[in-house]
């Protein structure tokens, strides 16, 4: 009896025992899934890493919390798993591109073109791998192996949208201008022929990109505008505010970037908003913008877009940088009711410069990386570029990267010319190349970069002591961007008319207006003409109001009051 | 051997003073570490102590010598870009050290001259090595200023910065000791004197440190030394700041509803002290640290609640400190695995409540009637008359009947009619809360904690304010919501009959118009890997044993870290006794040398320049063109002091080669007769001043007793 009933169970259990194992494998992925259902990530955590115990070799349960991890942005935990699942199965297609794609969301970009070369060596017929290789080469600035990648894969995927904008992509990075061009507009005219708006959109903001690079502006909002028409994404109003920008048409800008703002899960909406408030002069705003982007530490954004974390860390260091020497040179043209405000002055000030130190080390440290790394990889003119403005400083060793830089573009881009002179007129203090690059600037898409060279010629003619060509440059700036003026430590120079006291003349005298009675006096073009509390500041050469506002209190009030309104941008 | 082991001083002072000043280094470097390399910054050290060495060889002024200090830097610089530059000719590329040389020369040009400077004048001028000493303890200070509150961010862990103030205290002692023309003895006894008045200044540190964290804590979270804890008693502050710093990790699983995280409740209340924990009559609190075994509390209101279970991950956080969701009924504490970065673990189940909008609970809660009210209403209710602040809240809730409505009212009025501010300003007329409410309109948490906490005391609500966290549902990651310092938050607690003390929170989310926060985010790779960590070691967490053996001991607050915090909070004391005890130690440090000196001769010498010196103390001043002999001369006739016999006695032990035991005797009993004198001469006021301020502030006097 005893022996039937042993026999009885071992017969259930042996035909029970396989399905009972395999339910349990089930058991394990079916409660994660259910767990994770549910928002209890924990458990099904804990369930996924039971399972893994029991099941060390069942690939499926690495995959599975690899996806739960990657779907919660935890890239570096998702790679762990993925990469315990490569031991198991090393060939396995999903798992190779899933390490390559967390690799390059950690920004770890030469791992990860690694594992995208290793997939596309075992899979050389996954056009995806081919197009996010040719991407990750962009990335790298390996330029010329993603174009001979491309240029193969197109042979074999003729007409492939996806890889006809990577290349168009590459070729922009090569400074390639038609063929760039070329393989954009064959991507776009594939996407909206197969109705694919969205993606068009992105190719024509890549164009957009494009024109504006190679200085074609009305191009480039051109694109920027169909970018949008077809779908209303974030880099397409920021690309479209980068023009207004330059155009010097704050209020326009501003709207575009808001609206990005409003649209983006990056932080580049908000990096273009803190450099307008910079180039306006509205430098608490850029500060406080800048310093929020710098506290958002997740880079996974970076992916998709051309940048890299030092770049995108000396791109913020170096506005960072403009906005504490904005400060400190705004300082010694702010006005002070008394001594303890001039003393706290001072000390704002020596604050100030010691962050503008800090800044301007950082990003000269993270250019010259930078450009090192272009070199390199065989990109001369990035890499001289970066290399100048790591060491704009020192003027001698910037020609040196400058001269070269400009031989190579100026040929591929004509348009490069003026800001060359603008840069080597700063560089070598000649006013002359600056006069002339500005003569050369457009006067309505290159308005934003005119400003900064009237600055930069202010400076020089106070260098030189020729205060009349100062007062005159002065002037002109004032017109183009009176919020540039007090951050470059220069005041507008005054005609005074009528009631002005003694007290307000040495207010405006300390603001760096210079105020003098004779209208005829070299370089002096803006009359501020005060009665009672009226005021009104007009441009001499054609009699143009530019302000009417009105002043009461102290001296100081008054004075405080008017150079707000005489420097605030609209 | 006497003459060569003089020789070396300079070389034992020049190592001592290169290693307290290198530590001032190594502490700018920390601030620095991102820019300049740590190389750089040595050799700069080194150079300059070199300076200082060979300008003081070359015995030159100290004019010169300043000027040759000055002048040095500029002259590497010169030459390093010189050099570079002619490399740049053969080697594109080298001249880019320049920028790299730039970026750490402007920085260290100020160190360069301290230091070069410091070290030259500690050679020149042996005995004048305090001042360097004073010098370095004021770059230190300097140093760890910026690091007040939450700001630290040059180590690791704030413990690190209290090491250092150890570290470099040692390294001053150190310079001390190596005084020249100083017995060890008496440079140890100096030293021993010199390291509280430091200790001191560092004392007053730490309460900067602690003002800057409550400022830094929204006005809630305060230092507790080495981490961070709430206040026990809320201050409307003029102006605060926030920090960003990831406190802690809470895991909780479900719908993000009803996200503050309660530290303790106040219910205390004074006008002129505001809201404090105290405890009321009648009535028990929430725990507030954390038990060492599991613990249950009693439920006392279950009506429309449910059971919510939390784990929380203590990491920068004071580990006694218990958080949890309005009303906890459990309190796990958990085991934590090896190594762990947090420094507590513990889990809570309490029972919530979820209002919900226009039905459900909030439905029951406008109706709802009768039930006990909670036992110690009086003193939930009680608050000083304010006829403004009544007249408001009546204002408010006018035509309403019940409590849930009025509680509402309160509540919205608060939210939509007044603005969000880190700065709400100063009252002129001293009172912070009615500036608020009537003047300014804007303020953070607290201020509306307090004003609607008030409204209702006034309408006979009982009300308390509760501290503790608010939770942004948005930074939630597999469940874990990452808790930083800025996130610290007031509330109010409104308590009805059968639901016990319900949550409102009535402060505005717009902000002051002009005003604009960067609200800060937790690192992303710091909160990953935290997460990591504990997903990587949730088998090592478990429930601590009840058994008596293996009762929870682990985060005991520190007997040092205790006694130093309260040595700090009673500073006012502290430093009168350690001025009084360094006074003490003054007058005794004569006798003291007496006692250990050997031969009579010496002992009444000791002894005689000791009553010299208290002569000096209460206004017997010897004239500068005066000998010793004269002095006392003068003392007796003019004063009647008898004096000179026992100067007599001392001139015969100073010159005479054997003074034995007879004449000490004799010295000794001269002695008391003079101090016999001494006393009916001099008024108790001197004695009291000349032990209170036994200082000789007569440089002149003080050469002549040297020579």
């Amino acid at each position: 009896m005893r022996k039937m009933i042993n026999l009885l169970l071992l017969l259930t259990l042996g035909l029970t025992g396989g399905p009972l194992i395999a339910q349990d494998l089930e058991w394990y992925l079916e409660g994660a899934r259910e767990a994770i259902e549910e928002e209890r990530y924990e458990r099904a955590v804990s369930l996924l890493r039971e399972g893994q115990q029991r099941y060390p070799d069942e690939l499926v349960l690495y995959e599975e919390l690899g996806d739960l991890y990657y779907s919660k942005d935890l890239y570096n935990l998702a790679l762990g798993e993925y990469r315990k699942a490569k031991k198991l199965s090393y060939a396995d297609y999903y798992i190779l591109y899933r390490i390559a794609d967390s690799l390059g969301r950690l920004n770890r970009d030469d791992e990860s073109v690694e594992s995208l070369e290793e997939l596309h060596r075992m899979y050389p017929g996954e056009v995806d791998v081919v197009g996010d290789l040719g991407w990750m080469y962009f990335k790298t600035s390996r330029l010329e192996e993603g174009e001979k990648l491309l240029k193969d894969a197109l042979n074999t995927w003729e007409g492939n949208r996806t890889l006809a904008m990577t290349l168009g992509t590459v070729y922009s990075g090569m400074y390639e201008y038609n063929l760039s061009k070329q393989y954009y507009l064959e991507s776009i005219e594939n996407a909206l022929d197969d109705g694919k708006q969205y993606f068009a959109s992105i190719a024509c903001y890549n164009l957009s990109l494009l024109e504006h690079g190679f200085y074609q502006y009305s191009n480039a909002l051109e694109y920027t505008n169909r970018s949008l028409e077809l779908s209303e994404r974030a880099p397409g109003h920021i690309a479209r505010g980068e023009l207004y920008k330059a155009r010097l048409e704050y209020t326009q800008a501003l709207e575009e970037y808001k609206r990005a703002f409003s649209l983006d899960s990056t932080p580049l909406s908000k990096v273009n908003l803190g450099d307008l408030f910079l180039e306006f002069g509205k430098l608490e705003g850029a500060l406080k913008v800048i310093e929020e982007v710098r506290n958002l530490q997740d880079t996974s954004w970076m992916y998709y877009f051309g940048v890299n974390p030092r770049r995108h860390e000396r791109e913020l260091h170096g506005i960072l940088k403009d906005v504490y020497k904005g400060l400190y040179r705004r300082e010694k043209v702010t006005i002070h009711k008394n001594i303890f405000s001039r003393i706290s002055g001072i000390v704002r000030g020596i604050r100030y410069r010691i962050k503008e130190w800090y800044h301007r080390s950082r990003y000269e440290s993270l250019s010259i990386a930078e450009g090192r790394e272009e070199l390199a990889q065989g990109n001369k003119l990035d890499g001289w570029w970066f290399l100048f403005k790591g060491c704009e400083n020192h003027p001698s060793m910037a020609l040196d990267y400058l001269l070269p830089a400009r031989d190579l573009e100026e040929p591929i881009a004509p348009g490069s010319h003026p800001f060359y002179l603008y840069e080597e007129g700063k560089l070598t203090s000649r006013p002359e190349l600056i006069e002339e690059a500005l003569s050369l600037f457009h006067p309505q898409w290159e308005a934003s970069i005119s400003a900064k060279a009237l600055l930069a010629l202010a400076a020089i003619y106070r260098e030189k002591g020729m205060e009349g060509e100062k007062r005159r440059v002065l002037s002109s700036l004032y017109l183009l961007n009176p919020g540039a003026l007090p951050q470059g430590g220069f005041g507008v120079p005054l005609i005074l008319k009528g009631e002005v006291s003694r007290e307000m003349r040495r207010y405006l005298a300390s603001a760096g207006c210079a105020p003098v009675d004779d209208p005829a006096t070299q370089g002096y073009r803006i009359i501020l003409s005060i009665e009672d509390d009226q005021f009104t500041v007009e441009d001499r050469q054609g009699g143009r109001v530019l302000i009417n506002g009105e002043i009461s209190g102290s001296p100081f009030d008054r004075a405080e009051e008017l150079l707000k309104i005489l420097y605030a941008v609209n | 051997m006497l003459k060569s082991s003089k020789s070396l001083f300079p070389l034992y002072r020049t190592i001592a003073f290169t290693l307290s000043t290198g530590y001032l280094y190594l502490l700018y470097y920390l601030y620095l570490r991102e820019t300049v390399a740590l190389s750089f910054l040595t050799v700069t050290l080194l150079i300059s102590v070199l300076t200082g060495i060979l300008i003081w060889r070359w015995k030159l002024k100290v004019i010169p010598a300043l000027v040759v200090i000055f002048l040095v830097p500029w002259i590497i610089r010169w030459s390093f870009h010189s050099f570079t530059g002619v490399l740049n000719y053969f080697f594109r590329g080298a001249g880019l050290q320049q920028v790299f040389f730039d970026i750490g020369f402007w920085p260290l040009f100020l160190p360069f001259i301290y230091s070069g400077v410091a070290c030259y004048l500690g050679l020149r001028y042996p005995r004048k090595v305090f001042w360097i000493v004073l010098g370095n303890s004021i770059l230190f200070l300097l140093l760890l200023w910026p690091q007040g509150g939450y700001k630290i961010t040059i180590v690791g862990h704030p413990s690190l910065l209290g090491v250092s103030v150890i570290l470099f205290v040692i390294f001053q002692m150190i310079q001390l000791m190596l005084q020249r023309r100083r017995s060890p003895r008496k440079s140890l006894l100096y030293s021993l004197v010199v390291l509280p008045m430091i200790l001191i200044l560092f004392l007053f540190l730490l309460g900067y440190y602690n003002e800057g964290t409550v400022a830094e804590g929204g006005g809630l979270l305060k230092s507790t030394f080495f981490r961070f804890d709430f206040s026990k008693y809320l201050t409307l502050e003029s102006e605060i700041s926030l920090s960003d710093d990831l406190v802690l990790l809470m895991r909780k699983e479900g719908p993000p509803a009803n996200m503050l995280l309660r530290r303790m409740v106040l219910t205390g209340y004074r006008r002129e002290r505001g809201f404090f924990q105290d405890s009321p009559p009648g009535d028990t609190l929430p725990p507030t640290t954390v038990p060492n075994r599991n613990i249950s509390i009693p439920r006392q209101y279950e009506k429309g609640r449910h059971p919510v279970k939390q784990e929380y991950f203590l990491f920068n956080f004071d580990p006694g400190a218990l958080l949890g969701l309005n009303e906890p009924f459990r309190v796990i504490p958990l085991r934590r695995w090896d190594d762990s970065s947090f420094l507590r673990i513990y889990q809570v189940d309490s029972l919530v409540l979820t209002r919900e909008r226009n039905g459900g609970v909030e439905a029951d809660l406008f109706f709802s009637s009768g039930g006990a009210e909670v036992s110690a209403t009086n003193y939930y209710t009680a608050c000083d008359e304010d006829d403004p602040i009544l007249d408001l809240a009546r204002q408010i809730t006018v035509g309403i009947a019940n409590r849930y409505g009025k509680v509402r009212a309160i509540e919205e009025y608060l939210q939509e009619h007044y603005w969000y501010s880190l700065t709400p300003g100063v009252s002129l007329q001293g009172d912070q809360l009615h500036h608020f409410l009537f003047d300014s309109k804007k303020g953070y948490c607290s201020y509306f904690a307090f004003a609607m906490t008030l409204m209702c005391r006034l309408l006979e609500i009982p009300a308390r304010v509760a501290i503790g966290f608010y939770v942004d549902p948005m930074g939630e990651v597999m469940n874990f919501y990452p808790v930083r310092a800025d996130m610290a938050h007031a509330w109010v607690e409104v308590f009805f009959p059968e639901y016990g003390w319900i949550e409102f929170d009535p402060t505005s989310t717009r902000l002051a118009p002009g005003e604009e926060y960067a609200f800060g985010a937790v690192d992303a790779v710091e909160l990953t890997s935290l997460i990591e960590e504990i997903l990587d070691n949730r088998e090592g967490i478990s429930p601590v044993s009840t058994s008596p053996e293996e009762l929870f001991t682990g985060e005991k607050e520190s007997p040092f870290r205790s006694g130093l915090m309260k040595i700090a909070a009673r500073w006012y004391l502290i430093l009168p006794f350690l001025y009084l005890l360094f006074m003490v130690l003054r007058i005794l440090n004569p006798y003291l040398r007496v006692f250990f000196a050997r031969g009579f001769d010496r002992q009444v010498r000791g002894l005689f320049q000791a009553d010299m010196r208290l002569l000096l103390f209460i206004g017997y001043k010897r004239d500068r063109q005066e000998s010793v002999q004269e002095f006392c001369s003068r003392l007796e006739t003019e004063q009647g002091i008898p004096l000179e016999q026992l100067c007599g006695l001392y001139l015969e032990a100073q010159f005479r080669e054997d003074f034995p035991l007879e004449r000490k005797q004799t010295f000794s009993r001269v002695r008391k007769e003079y101090y016999r004198a001494l006393r009916k001469r001099v008024p108790f006021h001197r004695w009291l001043r000349g032990f209170l301020f036994p200082f000789n502030w007569n440089k002149r006097d003080r050469n002549r007793r040297e020579r």
